[in-house]
């Protein structure tokens, strides 16, 4: 049952991975990556982290994304006359990734360690318990974070308003 | 919520490296192909969507919900 639904989603998923990279027109690729978001939102259910399919629902495919088809439509970046390399180029490129995929496999099949078979699914991925975790035992990195952040958006501030003058 | 919970227990931890690592594959291969600027970064989103992934299926077994964390904060530091 649940693997025939990991392989659904795992064929939506590379399905529109490729269209992404192989789409002629940027909107086109920029809507095949809202749709490869939500099946990658969709696995993060199913691997039992609902913090995590929320944040990736709401930061991924609603912020980033509309960030993003913003960009290019204001900056009118979304024209049909990309530049397009040579085809030997593109020959090169697709066989460098599968050299690279080869080399990966490699890799995963060496590996003794890739032999375990069921995952015992614990429950820190809900909303809850990574909460007790994130203030119990990871208070001083969680509060470090939040200082890298807040340095992030005063300099984001800072460079903004001197564009203004 | 429960039924879900004993389902995934099927599915084993080798699809889910597989899968991301596809999708990485995927994600090179998007910047090394395109041209676009935007399209190139939508690659790159591609292949750190990948490592998460992953990230996501080992903290099932092991406690690695801070190292996603850590990538997380990069995605919303690129985003400001």
């Amino acid at each position: 049952m649940s693997q025939s639904i990991f392989y659904l989603l795992g064929f939506v998923t590379l399905l529109f991975a490729l269209l992404v990279v192989f789409a002629k027109n940027p909107i086109h690729s920029a809507l095949y990556m809202v749709m490869t978001f939500f099946s990658i939102t969709c696995h993060y259910i199913l691997l039992n982290a609902q913090f995590l399919a929320i944040v990736n629902f709401i930061v991924y495919m609603g912020a980033i994304m509309v960030l993003i088809l913003f960009a290019m439509m204001f900056l009118n970046l979304g024209k049909d006359s990309e530049p397009q390399k040579p085809i030997y180029l593109k020959f090169a490129a697709v066989i460098a990734a599968g050299l690279l995929m080869l080399t990966i496999f490699a890799a995963i099949k060496k590996t003794d360690g890739g032999e375990i078979t069921g995952i015992p699914v614990n429950d820190l991925g809900l909303v809850k318990n990574l909460g007790k975790t994130l203030f119990k035992d990871f208070l001083l990195p969680f509060e470090i974070i939040s200082i890298l952040l807040i340095s992030a958006m005063v300099g984001s501030v800072l460079l903004a308003k001197r564009e203004i003058n | 919520m429960e039924t879900i919970t004993q389902n995934i227990q099927t599915v084993p931890l080798n699809y889910y490296i597989i899968l991301s690592s596809v999708l990485f594959v995927i994600g090179v291969m998007g910047v090394m192909l395109r041209r676009n600027a935007i399209v190139i970064f939508m690659s790159i989103e591609l292949m750190l969507n990948a490592v998460n992934l992953l990230l996501a299926a080992f903290s099932a077994t092991l406690r690695g919900k801070f190292l996603y964390s850590l990538l997380w904060l990069l995605q919303l530091r690129k985003l400001q």
